[in-house]
């Protein structure tokens, strides 16, 4: 008897641990990153927005060249790194995906053949996908998002120079169409 | 003794229910509906991601039981940009972030900024035709797959995909017109479509409305905080989909999505032509009248897939057409999918006319990315281009990832479509 309800605690044990795995919302090849977001209803009722912190004091790169100053040569400028991690690092996964964002829209800045551009335009959309995953909440999390995408893009095509070339990769991909990413979408 | 075996019980139901899921969402097969994101004008394609996003979020994953998946139709318009950056340049010392973030109404925009946006809101839109191409061919494989295809069009987009519209009802093959609707937000176009349903929003303070012949207002917008008639936003700003249409902040979010469920409620599930599987190719063509094109396919492991051999080791030639504009299509089984490279080519079989020049379109998806490829075909040489058809358009390359830097993408496939 004792060595039944033993085996049974064990059994009980492992097949919650089972459940719990298989319910996790793991990777999906068919690619919905919307696939384990919605944990609560929408509402309408906006939120406060979480006071950020002024990016006065980061120096923003106006040199001239695509590249700018990237110092420890991760892909993303310097100045958008500080931008990064002083107004988008709420948790270290939308930190992440905010420099997975940053590294993509750099490489799609760059590209100058269209093919380059479309695979270039497919990791943005993976970025964006990413920063969806980390920030899901569809009300509560809306101007984060918002603000991510938007200050990091602006950042990156921040002169003219960088602005023309930013214009030009998104002229070689109009007309495109695009699907939904696979799973994983951050990097 | 017996809560013991009943826990026990319910927890292998609770598994087994569980895995039955799993493995649904590995299925094959398409799903019922396709919404389909087509933006506006100044919309950098960063910034239409995040609309497209934004929209799927909101909207949700499914309607009526039904899954639904996203996809992006996009088009640029550089116009706008060139003229609102002339101006910029000239009332600020120095080229700074700001410019992009008052573009999409972000942070403290100069009234001078708003004016001129204004101004050239009201300046006749064109459309460059060419970029419909690609999304034409995709509602129609989407429609020949058996999926409700709807368009979700914000300002400028709305004159893309009227025109997409007309194309789709002229063009070959045909597709029941039922299966496709539209949505239009904030439209500075006359009509939705045909005409036949009034399916819009324009919020009273739309700047769109300032455009000659735009559909007039259906909303009056107003604040949800505190319930007044939102006056006092810009214009501009309430032309913004993002901002204004889908903002939490306002009114008019529940009624987007209120009229989007009410299209997708009224399209019409068309019977499935093609199948669907994780590498699909669509071959269509521009003449009829006994004209044919031949879509070849060679697998990893060199079995050919044709007219003749339309069973492969990965896939199928499930639809052949020898008598005009297609399609012919090739899709892989989910199960049976090799690792390596898929060569797609044509052969210009026949036509019973003499033979005339005929433009070919093929589109390849395969997950996460899709390319739609053109091409014109001299004379027709028949059996002589069936072992080794001379146009080569792509290739598909299918690779399991082995990544040490990102370990949890190991031994999950990584789809390339080339161009050859």
């Amino acid at each position: 008897m004792i060595l039944f309800i033993r085996m049974l605690r064990a059994l009980l044990f492992y097949g919650m641990m089972l459940i719990l795995s298989s319910c996790g919302g793991g990777d999906d090849d068919n690619g919905s990153s919307n696939s384990s977001s919605q944990s609560s209803p929408a509402t309408n009722q906006p939120t406060p927005s979480t006071p950020t912190p002024s990016t006065s004091e980061i120096q923003e790169d106006l040199s001239t060249g695509l590249k700018g100053t990237d110092t420890n040569a991760n892909g993303i400028r310097d100045d958008i790194d500080k931008l990064i991690a002083q107004k988008f690092s709420y948790t270290p996964e939308v930190k992440h995906a905010g420099e997975q964002k940053a590294r993509a829209l750099q490489q799609f800045m760059e590209t100058t053949t269209k093919e380059d551009a479309l695979r270039a335009a497919e990791q943005l959309m993976r970025s964006t996908s990413c920063v969806f995953k980390v920030l899901s909440d569809p009300v509560g999390d809306y101007d984060k998002r918002q603000a991510l995408s938007r200050e990091i893009e602006a950042w990156t095509a921040n002169t003219k120079e960088r602005l023309s070339k930013y214009l030009k990769s998104n002229e070689l991909v109009g007309g495109a169409y695009f699907t939904q990413p696979v799973e994983p979408v951050c990097d | 003794m017996k809560t013991i075996m009943t826990y026990f019980l319910a927890l292998i139901l609770l598994f087994a229910g569980s895995f039955a899921v799993h493995a649904q969402q590995n299925s094959c097969e398409p799903e019922k509906f396709r919404v389909v994101y087509g933006n506006g004008i100044n919309t950098t394609w960063e910034g239409a991601i995040l609309d497209m996003k934004e929209l799927s979020l909101t909207l949700g994953e499914t309607y009526n039981n039904q899954n639904i998946t996203y996809e992006l139709a996009y088009n640029f318009t550089a116009g706008m940009f060139l003229d609102l950056l002339q101006s910029y340049e000239q009332h600020v010392n120095q080229f700074r972030h700001e410019f992009l973030l008052w573009l999409n109404n972000v942070g403290v925009v100069p009234d001078w900024f708003n004016d001129l946006m204004q101004s050239l809101y009201m300046k006749a839109y064109q459309i460059n035709a060419s970029e419909l191409t690609i999304h034409v061919e995709k509602y129609r494989e989407a429609i020949l797959q058996g999926q409700k295809v709807l368009v979700v069009s914000h300002s400028q987009g709305n004159f893309y995909v009227n025109e997409a519209r007309q194309l789709l009802v002229s063009g070959q093959p045909k597709v029941p017109m039922e299966s496709f609707g539209i949505f239009a937000v904030a439209s500075p176009a006359n009509i939705v479509g045909d005409g036949s349903r009034a399916s819009y929003l324009t919020n009273h303070r739309d700047v769109i409305l300032l455009v000659p012949g735009a559909l007039p207002s259906n909303w009056t917008l107003h604040h949800v905080s505190d319930g007044k008639v939102a006056d006092d936003i810009g214009r501009v700003a309430a032309h913004s989909f993002i901002e204004t249409y889908l903002s939490p902040a306002y009114d008019i979010r529940p009624e987007v999505i209120k009229g989007i469920k009410q299209e997708l409620s009224l399209l019409q599930e068309p019977p499935q032509v093609v199948k669907s599987g994780p590498v699909t190719v669509t071959l269509t063509w521009n003449l009829g009248n006994g004209d044919d094109v031949d879509l070849h396919v060679f697998e990893p492991n060199s079995t050919h897939v044709y007219y003749q051999s339309t069973t492969g080791t990965s896939g199928y030639l499930d639809v052949d057409n020898t008598q005009g504009f297609g399609p012919e299509h090739y899709y892989t089984d989910c199960n049976q999918l090799q690792v390596g490279e898929y060569i797609v080519a044509l052969n210009y079989y026949g036509d019973d006319h003499p033979s005339r020049a005929v433009t070919a379109e093929v589109t390849i998806s395969v997950p996460g990315s899709t390319r739609t490829f053109t091409t014109t075909l001299g004379n027709a040489i028949g059996t002589a281009g069936n072992s080794n058809p001379p146009s080569k358009i792509a290739k598909v390359v299918i690779e399991k990832i082995s990544d040490p830097a990102h370990p949890n993408q190991n031994g999950k496939l990584k789809y390339q479509i080339v161009p050859l």
